[in-house]
Formats: C-alpha cells, sequence, structure tokens
C-alpha cells in the first residue's frame, strides 16, 4: 500500500525535471529563449539553423526525450483531485487528459525545429521560416489544452471539503487564472511585432512565466498533500498489521 | 418596490460621476493640455480609490490586499503621469 | 439557518475592523492577478505612446469621449447598484438583493450596447486592431476588458437565478459568492476608469 505514495511522489518530482529540461535545452540550447520574432526576415531564421545545427539537434532531441514528463506529473496532480473530487472522476480525467495531451505540442512542435535543424543546407530560408513559424503557431496554440487542465484541478481544489484544504484555494484561483490568460495567445498570429507577437513581452515573457510559476508551486503543495495523505492513511492501519507492511516495504 | 431602499453609499456614487464629468469637461476645455491630462489621470486615480475603500470595502485593516491596491495604484498613476510628461514626439 | 443569521447579523457591525476582504479570500487572487496584468497593460501602453505621440494623438481623436463618458457611467452605476445587492443579501432582502442584481445588469447592458456600437463605427470606419499601434491597444485592452465584463454579466445573472430560490439568500455561502462577485464586478468597473482617460482623454 506505501508504494503508492512512493510512485506518487516520483511522479510529482518529473514537473521540476521537465522544467528544467524544458528551459535548458528546449529555451536556451533551442534558441527558442526567447524565439525570434515574427518580423525577423527569412534569411535570419536560415542563417541561424544551418550556423547553430547541432546545437538544436541536442536541443529537440533532449525536449522530445523529456516532453512526456509533463504527463508524468500531470497524474500526480491528477491523484490529488481524484481525492477531493467527491464520487465520480470527470475533474481528475480532465485534469490528467489535459496534462496528457499537451505532450503532444510540445514533441510535434520540437519535432518542427529538429527537422529544420536536420539538413538545413539543402533548404531554403523561406522553407526554414516556416518549420519555425508552424512549430511556434503549434505550440502557442495549442494552449486551451493545457487550460482544461487548469481549470478541472483549480475547480476540484475549490470545492476540497477538508478544513484545511490539501492545495490552498489561493492557488487553485491562480491556476484558473492562468488557464484564462493563455487565451491572449489568440492575438499571436496576427502580430509580427509589438507585445502581442510570439516573441513579445506579453505573449511570450508574461505567459510563459505565469506558467512556469504555477508548475514548481504546484509541485511543492503536491508533496506536501502526498505526506498528509500517507500520514492519514497510516493512520488507519491496526498497529499488529504496521509491522507486516514495514517488512514488505523494504 | 416598496421594500427597495436607495443603495448605501449614494454620496460615493455622486461623487464619482461628478468627478467624471469634471474630467470630460476638463479635456475639451481651453486649459493646457498638460495640466487637462495630468489632472484626469489624478482625478482617475482618486475615483479608483473611492471604489476600492467603499464599494470593495477595503477598510485599512483588511491587509495584505489594502496595501497592494494603494500601492497599484500610486504606481499605475506614475508610469502614466511620467510617460505623459517624458515623452518624445 | 441559525448559523446564516448569526452570520448575516455579524457583518455590518464588524465592518469596521474586519480583517479579511468581503468574499472569498481566494477571488481576490484572481482580481490581484487581473489587476496586474492590466498594470502592465497601462505600462506597455505608455512606453509605446511615449515613443510615437503623434501617431497616438491623431488616433485618439478618432475616439469619442462621449461615448466614453458614457460606458463609465453605466458602469459607475451599475458598481453602485451592486453595492446595494450585497447589503440587501447580508440584511436576508430577497426581493432587493434581486433588484439590486437587475438593476446592474440593466447599467451594464447598456454599457454592453454602448461598446458594440462603438466597434462597429471603428470597423466599418475600416478600423481595426491592424490599424496603428494605437488602436491595436484601443481594440485589445478594451476587448479583454470587455470579456471580463461579459463574464461578470454571467456571473450576476447566475447570483440572481440562484438567489430567485427559496432559503438560498440566507445561507453563508451564497452571500459569500455574492460578496465576491461584487468584488469582481468592481474590479471591472475600477479597470475601466483608468483604461477610459488613457485611451480617450490623454490630450497632448
Amino acid at each position: 500500500m506505501l508504494e503508492q505514495f512512493k510512485y506518487w511522489r516520483l511522479c510529482a518530482a518529473a514537473g521540476p525535471v521537465f522544467m528544467g529540461v524544458f528551459i535548458v535545452f528546449w529555451g536556451l540550447m533551442g534558441f527558442n529563449l526567447p524565439p525570434f520574432s515574427g518580423g525577423e526576415p527569412a534569411e535570419v531564421l536560415g542563417h541561424y539553423f544551418r550556423e547553430n545545427a547541432n546545437w538544436v539537434r541536442l536541443g529537440m532531441v533532449m525536449a522530445m526525450t523529456f516532453a512526456v514528463l509533463y504527463m508524468v506529473w500531470g497524474l500526480a496532480v491528477a491523484k490529488i483531485v481524484e481525492r477531493v473530487e467527491g464520487n465520480n472522476n470527470i475533474l481528475s480525467t480532465l485534469a490528467l487528459w489535459g496534462a496528457g495531451l499537451t505532450v503532444v505540442p510540445v514533441l510535434v512542435s520540437s519535432s518542427g525545429w529538429l527537422a529544420g535543424a536536420y539538413r538545413p543546407e539543402a533548404l531554403s530560408d523561406p522553407v526554414l521560416q516556416l518549420l519555425y513559424d508552424w512549430s511556434w503557431l503549434l505550440i502557442d496554440l495549442a494552449y486551451s489544452v493545457t487550460s482544461v487542465q487548469m481549470f478541472a484541478a483549480g475547480v476540484a481544489f475549490l470545492n476540497d471539503k477538508r478544513s484545511k484544504p490539501l492545495i490552498p484555494k489561493w492557488l487553485a484561483w491562480y491556476g484558473i487564472w492562468v488557464g484564462f490568460s493563455f487565451a491572449a495567445e489568440c492575438l499571436m498570429p496576427f502580430f509580427k511585432t509589438g507585445p502581442f507577437e510570439r516573441a513579445g513581452i506579453l505573449n511570450f515573457w508574461i505567459e510563459f512565466m505565469v506558467w512556469f510559476v504555477w508548475v514548481p508551486t504546484l509541485t511543492y503543495y503536491v508533496f506536501q498533500a502526498i505526506k498528509r495523505l500517507e500520514l492519514e492513511a497510516l493512520a488507519s492501519v491496526p498497529t499488529r498489521d504496521l509491522g507486516a507492511l514495514a517488512k514488505a516495504a523494504e | 418596490m416598496r421594500n427597495l431602499i436607495w443603495p448605501p453609499e449614494a454620496l460615493i456614487w455622486i461623487t464619482l460621476l461628478g468627478v467624471t464629468l469634471l474630467s470630460w469637461a476638463l479635456t475639451e476645455s481651453t486649459l493646457a493640455p498638460q495640466v487637462a491630462a495630468t489632472a484626469v489621470i489624478l482625478i482617475a486615480a482618486f475615483k479608483i480609490r473611492l471604489v476600492f475603500v467603499h464599494f470593495m470595502e477595503l477598510g485599512r485593516s483588511v491587509q495584505p490586499w489594502r496595501r497592494i491596491f494603494e500601492v497599484w495604484i500610486g504606481l499605475v498613476t506614475l508610469v502614466i503621469l511620467l510617460g505623459y510628461w517624458f515623452g518624445h514626439r | 439557518m441559525a448559523q446564516g443569521l448569526s452570520l448575516v447579523s455579524q457583518r455590518p457591525a464588524a465592518k469596521a475592523t474586519r480583517t479579511e476582504p468581503a468574499g472569498d479570500g481566494g477571488v481576490w487572487v484572481f482580481i490581484t492577478a487581473d489587476i496586474c496584468m492590466f498594470g502592465l497593460f497601462f505600462t506597455i501602453f505608455t512606453w509605446d505612446r511615449s515613443h510615437n505621440i503623434s501617431l497616438f494623438e491623431q488616433s485618439r481623436r478618432l475616439l469619442d469621449p462621449n461615448i466614453g463618458l458614457l460606458n463609465t457611467i453605466f458602469l459607475l452605476t451599475s458598481s453602485w447598484f451592486m453595492v446595494g445587492a450585497v447589503h440587501a443579501a447580508r440584511s436576508g432582502r430577497r426581493r432587493a438583493l434581486l433588484a439590486f442584481l437587475s438593476l446592474a445588469m440593466l447599467a451594464g447592458s447598456g454599457f454592453a450596447v454602448s461598446k458594440i456600437i462603438e466597434y462597429s463605427h471603428k470597423l466599418q470606419a475600416g478600423i481595426s486592431m491592424l490599424t496603428n499601434s494605437f488602436f491595436m491597444y484601443y481594440f485589445i485592452f478594451t476587448g479583454i476588458h470587455y470579456l471580463h465584463f461579459l463574464i461578470g454579466m454571467v456571473v450576476l445573472g447566475i447570483l440572481w437565478s440562484m438567489g430567485r430560490r427559496s432559503n438560498l439568500p440566507s445561507e453563508p455561502r451564497y452571500l459569500l459568492w455574492v460578496e465576491s462577485g461584487a468584488c469582481y464586478w468592481h474590479m471591472v468597473d475600477l479597470l475601466w476608469l483608468m483604461l477610459f482617460p488613457l485611451l480617450y482623454l490623454l490630450r497632448q
């Protein structure tokens, strides 16, 4: 029985790992932090892919390998939702699918950048620019998939009937707010300069930052919640069985 | 309708309407643009304070929210006025 | 029922020294995040304007401050009616609560219609968010504000329909929702109070 808490913790730890890989490999190595402005000419994109092919390849290979960790983390969150949602599993299922499907645009768009870096010398600048543009359009406009995860989890945590909720209500509200704020990405395809373009202060810096704050903060509270649930589970086990449990856990 | 009493804080509402009309009149007035614009922003800040103190009931002991809103309106007003005064054509 | 009444009778007396905000504490996180976001919007607008004063001034003159004034009056009045709704809810006066909610929505509809008329005038004149930076900010910021406003109207509508059910108004949870909804609604009003002069009234 105690195994579930061990695996649960492992899943929760996947969140920070995902973020670390994302920032270092996708972001810094892959030249996506920040992205090229939509206003840059195709030559700049072409030059970038040709000059940095191996860095981009490495960055994207790591990003694609570790993308799945967002789903793994999402499961840890969804299992907290399960404990508070009452007699149906709609919200936890939505939270899990939201996290799981978020992996898809990350994988596919990373493959787009990787394709640009695979044989850039044989491709024209506009084609390379298209690959870059397409990948960014996908990763940005897939926001509503992640919003569903955030809304489902947020609503569930707000309805937690415990006197001290497993996840604090302010964090639930913050997640719901972030889920809504992603909708500003709808403006991104209309602009190539200014605050709403893909590299703009609002649609890149603010949007990514508000999400990047949510993941580690929620992870911290998920770990706290797991500890509480584990203590509750142990407290409900008759003492004579604890010895056997301890032996089995060794 | 007998049960319907005038909402409380009527004086606040009247003040808000009054200074709103004042703002609107100032813009089209013969006052120097910089004076009018500055007044209009300061009036807006004053109105916003009335709303969060009286309508949203952020009394002095409601912390940290009262402080957050005071800092917010202070910063916003400052930024807007500085931008207005020190912009380049 | 007794618990609801004691909560209801405690509130007005304790108001002066209350340390908790009205409504649900968590909603205030949402409200704070929203005002910070708009604060950033105001800052970005101000920065861009300070580098493009003639463009912004020329564009500003195409806006109608009279409609802007009307919009402000609608929202201020709607907010005031919500204050009435909260006080009615606290003293358990159901008919007054429903009436104030209806009046708040009525005043809000004034804003809704007036903004639609304003947007269509602009669009018919060939002006959109892609016309220039000023109009990009105008449409996007007032548009995002309008979305907030619409969500608020839905919340008011839900509060009204919940309030019609017989003993709901004396339940503490419902009172919390009324107060939270009112605070959100005041935020919508408050944001417009700065958006209006920033876009319409800053003559250069």
